[in-house]
């Protein structure tokens, strides 16, 4: 039950789940997820985001100033690699301890700002519009959709899972809550595919035109 | 046999955590105020309880997600971190009509000392007893202890009340006339005080913590738990109502303090009465004011992915300092607000209606995974829970949006 399969909606099965490190401790949430790639040019899942550093993305403005005054600024960085399991809840290889997760200094500490180059986070699309390059605005987007190659459900969950789209439009807000089943992946309102996306900047996913595609 | 006991302890525990300060104060109110008419409420509200109770409990044991866990991942870190803001501001107060109702009960016994010397011991002796307790005999003492309320249910039918007006009061109608406005912020009282938050946080924590498994014939505890406990509990409230229709109705008198509640009983069977009213008055308050506060303090944790927990393997662990840190934090800040000298009635008052305001944010999410084939199997709701399910969440967001006006149109209910 809960097993993930090979089309995987990152919103709904994997961010905001519970971490438990090798030891079955609770040792926080999937506060955000890093992408490693660039608009329309291959992108993988490269790390899972943990910690106050991170929250901020999550919340609309004033809500994310007061945050970002009130909350550490700094987040924990979980290689895509340390998770063994995705089910209710993340698996991680190590204890909270070894990842270093109950401390700020580190190779796994990221600091709040930008992401790092080449790099972007999961709230970051979740916040935005899309919007066509010659202006149409075709609404927000609620998901993003990964694939990845094993059948397997509990299995090799830390292969490479390359996104794919992104999903929109009102089918894609009962998605994301869980109304509806995620789809097939199918061109049009619902899903935009990775491949379409020119551009991520200031809340604005710039994807072409339909005609152009 | 032994999952014979673990369903009566199961819905003694129930029965406990559904009998709080809320019911005492809106029952003997609605009773005093409107006879019978208002007991059309009480099926409402616990077959609303029981239908949510049942669902989060089953998400439990079929996912081992608690009820913030599941907001959390349904709602999103924005939204989620608005019900979760919303939840504690309410465990706060709920806390501290609890506390105070403790000190409000301690003072009938003791009427020489303070109310603020009886609201320290009264608090201190909860956090004592917590401390030293384990999770299931926090359960279980309180749960029977809660039992001795038993009285009104006796009382109720030693009264002779006139059994056809008390059927009729369960049908539902409609009010009109000048009383309007306070009729139905009792409705909403009675209503919501059955459905607080805190009690599904509660349980569903209670049930990952004790390791509820499908495997173990846990799913039918469950059911019978949320089926028998929480009707119990609904008949207490009808006892409530019935006892204050008899006995304050006629002379217009408001219990608007905990101990007209208890005269009550005293006005049944004198002094054994009026003891066993006040000993399960203390239990079942002193039971609602540790719900409440580890509602609070599971669902921070819960929210933030943290350690949590009571249990033998948390304590042995000492994997959970902030889950502690939280109970105990939301304790002083309840008994801050109390040694202001604010009014425990009155502090029971809102955050009873307030808590009507976040209970759609609670459930929503619970319903959307209990009927998520992907997460719960072959153990999704059926057509009846789902029916329930939303028909609840549509009454309780219709309900949450005329609560707070009612409380201020009728000011708190006193017209």
């Amino acid at each position: 039950m809960s097993a993930v399969g090979t089309q995987v909606n990152l919103g709904l099965r994997l961010l905001d789940d519970q971490l438990l490190d090798s030891d079955e401790h609770r040792c926080g949430r999937v506060d955000d997820i890093q992408l490693k790639g660039s608009p329309g040019s291959r992108t993988e899942v490269s790390a899972l985001l943990v910690g106050p550093g991170s929250w901020t993305g999550r919340l609309r403005k004033p809500a994310a100033y007061l945050v970002e005054g009130l909350a550490p600024d700094y987040m924990h960085l979980i290689p895509w690699s340390e998770v063994t399991r995705i089910g209710t809840s993340v698996r991680l290889s190590h204890t909270a301890k070894e990842l270093g997760l109950e401390t700020n200094e580190g190779r796994n500490v990221q600091w709040v700002g930008s992401p790092p180059r080449g790099t972007m986070r999961v709230s970051e699309l979740l916040r935005s519009r899309l919007v066509t390059s010659s202006g149409t605005e075709l609404g927000r987007v609620w998901d993003v959709r990964a694939e990845r190659q094993t059948e397997l459900p509990d299995e090799h969950v830390n292969e490479a899972w390359r996104v794919t789209g992104l999903i929109t439009g009102r089918r894609g807000w009962e998605e994301r809550i869980g109304l509806s089943s995620e789809g097939d992946p199918a061109q049009g309102e619902l899903f935009m595919p990775w491949d379409s996306v020119l551009e991520l900047a200031d809340g604005i996913v710039r994807v072409t035109d339909p005609g152009a595609r | 046999m032994k999952k014979v006991l673990q369903i009566a302890l199961g819905v003694v525990a129930a029965l406990g955590g559904f009998v709080d300060i809320g019911e005492l104060v809106f029952n003997s109110q609605a009773g005093a105020e409107f006879g019978y008419q208002l007991l059309w409420t009480v099926p409402i509200g616990v077959v609303g309880i029981a239908t949510y109770a049942e669902m989060c409990g089953r998400v439990a044991t079929i996912t081992k997600r608690p009820v913030f866990d599941v907001v959390r991942q349904r709602l999103g870190f924005g939204p989620g971190l608005v019900t979760l803001i919303a939840s504690e501001a309410i465990n706060i107060l709920t806390v501290a009509a609890e506390v105070g109702g403790i000190a409000l009960i301690l003072q009938l016994y003791f009427a020489d000392i303070p109310f603020r010397v009886l609201l320290l011991i009264g608090a201190a002796a909860i956090v004592f007893l917590v401390w030293i307790l384990p999770y299931d005999g926090i359960e279980r003492i309180f749960g029977y202890g809660g039992l001795c309320l038993a009285v009104y249910i006796v009382a109720a039918v030693h009264l002779h009340p006139d059994w056809g007006d008390v059927a009729s009061g369960f049908i539902p109608h409609w009010q009109t006339g000048e009383n309007t406005l306070i009729y139905w912020y009792f409705a909403v009282g009675v209503i919501a005080s059955a459905m607080v938050p805190y009690e599904v946080y509660f349980y569903s924590s209670g049930a990952v913590e004790e390791g509820w498994d499908e495997s173990e014939g846990d799913l039918a505890v469950n059911r019978m738990n949320a089926l028998f406990g929480f009707a119990l509990g609904g008949v207490f409230s009808v006892a409530l109502i019935v006892v204050a229709a008899i006995l304050f109705h006629p002379l217009q008198i408001s219990p608007e303090f905990l101990g007209t509640t208890a005269l009550g009983a005293q006005i049944t069977f004198g002094e054994t009465g009026l003891l066993l009213a006040f000993l399960g008055m203390m239990f079942a308050v002193g039971g609602a004011a540790i719900e409440g506060s580890f509602a609070g303090a599971y669902a921070f944790a819960q929210f933030l992915g943290w350690e949590w927990g009571k249990s033998k393997k948390a304590r042995k662990t000492k994997k959970a300092p902030a889950f502690t840190s939280a109970w105990m934090f939301l304790f002083v800040l309840a008994f801050i607000i109390d040694f202001t000298g604010a009014n425990p009635v009155l502090i029971t008052e809102y955050s009873v209606v307030l808590a009507v305001v976040a209970l759609p944010l609670t459930y929503l999410p619970v319903l959307l995974i209990a009927r998520d084939e992907r997460y719960m199997g072959e153990h999704v709701n059926g057509r009846l829970a789902d029916t329930l399910g939303v028909f609840y969440l549509v009454l309780l967001t219709v309900v949450s949006l005329v609560a707070l006006p009612l409380l201020f149109a009728t000011n708190h209910g006193s017209g």
